[in-house]
């Protein structure tokens, strides 16, 4: 047993560290898992040969960066923002300190005591860091929005790249460190402010799914055209996945259970594509056959009747209640397409399939037979690769 | 009058390594030889080549002997070789006319040579034509058959029904060749008007239930001033009804496939909304084994199945998105066509408006109705009356043929034609020392039944009297006659001679005769051919020279019938 493992297993066990998840409305976990979806398919294109995704155990995420063997932690604090920009107040709980240039002529502000600091964000992120002393850690505090804090450097941090904590200012990096070295426990790993980023990300908190899928998408049709239409329900999928994982469930103890109640690798998401490879995107091929019938003859009504028919089957899928109807003409399209092929031109075989289902099923409306011999074919003849 | 001559026969046996030739005399031949010399094989040889084969047995005649027939049809020349059944027609300058294995192919084609068109009945009632038995049957006194009281001179007759009747009638003139022809010709005319007659009866039929259905009590006269207009309206009107009732067919469904794209896209969404609660719930709670809080349905939680079920809701989606746009479609549709339909409506009322306008007692379409109907019986009389004119000359045409055929078959021309025959039988018993007889009842056909030494003469006189008749100006044609041997049993010595005489003088001048006899006579015959080697009617020291003769013919029938597909006996030996 890996004691990099044992070791998240242990932090995952420390009420300081787990994230209890009570804090997040509906929306912040959508933005939570759709980021999350967002960086996999990031680190899936930057060549990570692995990684293993835990939700809501250490943090809102933590990244390994090995499923079995993992050297390196991530830990992420995923947070989204309704309105304005994130402070140095709601971050770290702690008072703004003055710049020391302006010392002199502001008048003395109230101290927020130093142990606050636990409570926030950044609190968080740093008790969690402080815990892993084998694996190589570090810590981001992700949101929509961004912060309003000035840099060192004089840039801005809501507008820029992720930035290390220990690019602000040194009066706000020291009272930070004064006051996290209050609440850190003393066997704690070394605080490294420069291990602890702040991003800003593009994910829209009102429609983090649509963002997704566009990556998703653009993710596809890079590597596999014919199946980029389908994002959408791969998306939908995924999320139906993540979404049960560390929600309202009990803490493992142990490493599998860590793995099956909140982890997610790249073997599963690969798994998933795998997946996608196996089903034609029917929606498009059927799209595409009805316009080439209609080159072929059909007129508009016809093509529309077919349409509607194809509706009600999907329909009749999707409330899971297919007519027995349904059943036997598909397994009738099956046993005729397995013996007949089909040519440069749709109509020829199309027709002399549906004449053939006719004489099966005198009694179904032609339209019906034409829409169910049409998705058959696809199902049958559409080249995969 | 047609004029049919024998003039030689070449007889050929390879395996006997004989041969004969002899040729005839175009009027008196005598064959003289003792029983068995080969007069009657060489008598039936002729016969059998032609392709009629006489009843009796040939003693010791050689099976596969060939035989070659020179004879004249209205004095052209053509030859005729035989084996078995195969046969090879040829003309004067030895060229292959045509070859047959077949014994109803060469009767045929026999028929058409001599023009002998006589038309019998055969066993199943089927119309068919004579072959070279009835063509001989009259002409010739077979020793086998001929001289009893019954017609059994050729083998196989019987496969006609009542075959001597028809031929006596077509050599007599009763029936002659153009009877037959002009029979057919009335056939042919028959059939064409019984289809025509046919035809008028089923337009007569149908104008008849027609004129029950639509009565022509409407107005029959069309005021001049309204003729074009009505002719115009109606003509537009009728166009506009079928126009609107395309139009509606195509609204009605139109509108069908418009609602149902309504109700798809209505029930689509209520699926995909059932699909989303169900996806929120999948992407919210925690789930082993999914089950469905809509429909209570378990859903396995494998990847594979969800995305399934995604991939059907997205595809579902994208119909709805697909389907709400042809519904936009159709309802354009819909609407124009709606519209045309109202325009069409409204010309369709403006103009039967115009019609409906009654000027006076008379409406308008009262008369279009009328006229309708009127014009429909026009239709059905121009029809008739073309029927008509395709009946009327057929009618003629066969009219004139039934009374030509009537002129010949008058009684007046019978009785002519029986009153020959009568008297000639008369004349030839008296010439043959018979008794007279009483021949007022006499027909053609009453072959005498006496026994003893008179049955001999009887049957000759009877047979002279036959041949007397055909040579009549109702006669059509001039055959040889072929008699072979008069000295039949019960015939005593001294009526013999006067049996010979009679053949050699009182038959008619101009008539070929091939008589055959044992014993020399003083008569005078033109020409006599001598038999006197018994059971060698063929000679060796002839061979060679008749096959060099014979062989062309042999080779070229051969080479005719092995080219076809079949040249095997496959008829009844004739």
């Amino acid at each position: 047993m890996s004691t990099a493992l044992d070791e998240v297993v242990l932090a995952l066990a420390d009420p300081d560290t787990s994230e209890s998840g009570g804090a997040h409305n509906q929306k912040g976990i959508e933005f939570q898992k759709n980021w999350a979806i967002v960086k996999m398919f990031s680190l899936k294109e930057n060549g990570n040969i692995d990684f293993l995704f835990l939700f809501e155990a250490v943090q809102d995420v933590a990244i390994l960066n090995s499923s079995t063997v993992p050297t390196r932690i991530e830990i992420f604090q995923v947070k989204k923002k309704d309105r304005l920009e994130w402070t140095w107040a709601s971050l770290t709980n702690l008072h703004s300190p003055d710049a020391p240039s302006k010392k002199a002529k502001s008048k003395v502000k109230k101290a927020k005591p130093l142990d606050g600091v636990a409570d926030s964000p950044l609190g968080k992120l740093f008790a969690s860091l402080a815990s892993f002393k084998t694996l190589e850690s570090s810590g981001s505090f992700i949101s929509n929005a961004g912060c309003n804090l000035v840099l060192a450097s004089g840039g801005n941090v809501a507008t820029s790249l992720p930035v290390a904590l220990s690019e602000l200012p040194s009066h706000f990096t020291d009272l930070l460190r004064a006051a996290l070295d209050t609440v850190l426990k003393p066997s704690s790993a070394k605080l490294e402010l420069s291990k602890v980023m702040l991003e800003k990300v593009d994910i829209p908190v009102d429609d983090a799914q649509t963002y997704t899928i566009g990556i998703v998408h653009k993710y596809l049709d890079k590597v596999s055209p014919l199946h980029a239409g389908q994002a959408r329900s791969f998306v939908e999928s995924l999320l139906a996945k993540l979404g049960p994982l560390g929600a309202k469930t009990a803490k493992a103890t142990t490493i599998d259970e860590m793995r099956s109640r909140h982890g997610y690798s790249l073997g599963q998401l690969n798994a998933a594509l795998g997946n996608l490879q196996q089903i034609p995107d029917i929606e498009f091929h059927l799209k595409q056959w009805l316009e080439q019938l209609a080159k072929e003859g059909l007129v508009f009504w016809e093509v529309s009747q077919i349409r509607v028919a194809a509706t009600a089957i999907f329909s009749r899928k999707l409330f899971g209640a297919p007519l027995p109807d349904d059943v036997e003409i598909s397994i009738c399209c099956d046993a005729w397409l397995g013996v007949n092929n089909i040519g440069t031109n749709l109509m020829p075989v199309f027709d002399s399939g549906v004449a053939h289902l006719r004489a099966k099923f005198p009694s179904a409306k032609k339209a019906e037979l034409q829409a169910h011999f049409l998705l058959k074919a696809i199902e049958q003849c559409v080249d995969l690769s | 009058m047609k004029n049919f001559r024998f003039k030689s026969i070449w007889l050929l046996s390879e395996s006997e390594q004989r041969a004969r030739s002899e040729s005839f005399s175009p009027k008196k031949t005598l064959l003289v030889g003792m029983n068995h010399t080969g007069k009657s094989s060489l008598i039936k040889s002729l016969f059998t080549a032609l392709g009629a084969f006489p009843t009796g047995e040939l003693d010791r005649w050689s099976k596969d002997a060939t035989v070659l027939v020179e004879f004249s049809v209205d004095g052209v020349t053509h030859y005729v070789v035989q084996q078995h059944n195969h046969r090879g027609l040829f003309d004067a300058g030895g060229n292959l006319d045509f070859a047959s294995a077949n014994a109803t192919d060469w009767g045929r084609r026999f028929s058409d040579l001599v023009g002998f068109n006589l038309v019998l009945t055969d066993q199943q009632l089927k119309s068919v034509t004579g072959d070279a038995r009835t063509f001989f049957l009259p002409f010739y006194v077979n020793q086998d058959g001929s001289w009893l009281a019954n017609w059994s001179t050729f083998a196989n007759l019987k496969q006609y029904r009542n075959p001597v009747d028809s031929v006596i009638e077509y050599f007599t003139g009763v029936k002659p060749p153009i009877y037959y022809e002009l029979n057919s010709q009335k056939l042919v005319r028959q059939k064409e008007l019984a289809e025509l007659r046919g035809e008028e009866k089923v337009i007569k039929n149908i104008k008849d239930r027609f004129g029950n259905t639509v009565q022509l009590n409407g107005p029959k006269t069309i005021p001049d001033v309204f003729d074009q207009d009505i002719a115009r309206l109606t003509e537009e009107i009728t166009a506009l009804n079928v126009e609107q009732e395309q139009l509606r067919n195509t609204l009605v469904r139109e509108k069908e496939t418009a609602e149902s794209l309504n109700l798809q896209v209505k029930m689509a969404e209520q699926a995909l909304a059932h699909y989303d609660s169900d996806a929120a719930f999948l992407q919210t709670e925690p789930h082993e084994v999914l089950v469905c809080p809509v429909c209570h349905a378990e859903h396995d939680k494998t990847f594979m199945d969800i995305l399934r079920y995604a991939e059907d809701a997205r595809i579902l989606r994208n119909l709805v998105v697909q389907l709400k746009d042809d519904s936009r479609k159709a309802n354009d549709v819909l609407q124009k066509s709606k519209v045309r339909l109202r325009a069409l409506d409204d010309r369709y009322s403006r103009i039967s408006a115009i019609l409906e306008t009654r000027r006076g007692d008379l409406r308008l379409d009262d008369v279009v109705r009328a006229m309708g109907a009127e014009s429909a019986f026009a239709a059905f009389d121009a029809e008739l009356v073309e029927l008509e004119a395709k009946i009327d000359p057929l009618v003629i045409a066969i009219d004139s043929l039934t009374a030509r055929l009537g002129d010949l078959t008058s009684t007046k021309r019978s009785r002519d034609i029986l009153s020959i025959f009568r008297t000639s039988y008369a004349a030839a018993l008296q010439s043959l020392n018979m008794p007279p007889v009483e021949t007022k009842g006499m027909k053609l056909t009453s072959r005498p039944k006496l026994s003893g030494s008179g049955g001999p003469r009887s049957i000759l006189a009877y047979y002279a009297a036959l041949w007397h008749t055909s040579l009549s100006e109702y006669g059509s044609f001039s055959m040889p006659v072929v008699i072979d041997s008069p000295q039949q049993q019960g015939q005593d010595a001294e009526n013999l001679p006067v049996m010979i005489e009679y053949i050699s003088k009182n038959l008619p001048e101009n008539m070929q005769v091939i008589l055959a006899v044992e014993a020399p006579t003083t008569c005078n015959f033109d020409k006599v051919i001598k038999f006197d080697e018994a059971y060698h009617l063929l000679k060796a020291d002839q061979y060679s020279l008749i096959y060099e003769f014979m062989r062309p013919f042999t080779d070229s029938m051969y080479e005719a019938l092995v080219g076809r597909e079949d040249p095997g006996e496959d008829g009844p030996a004739s």
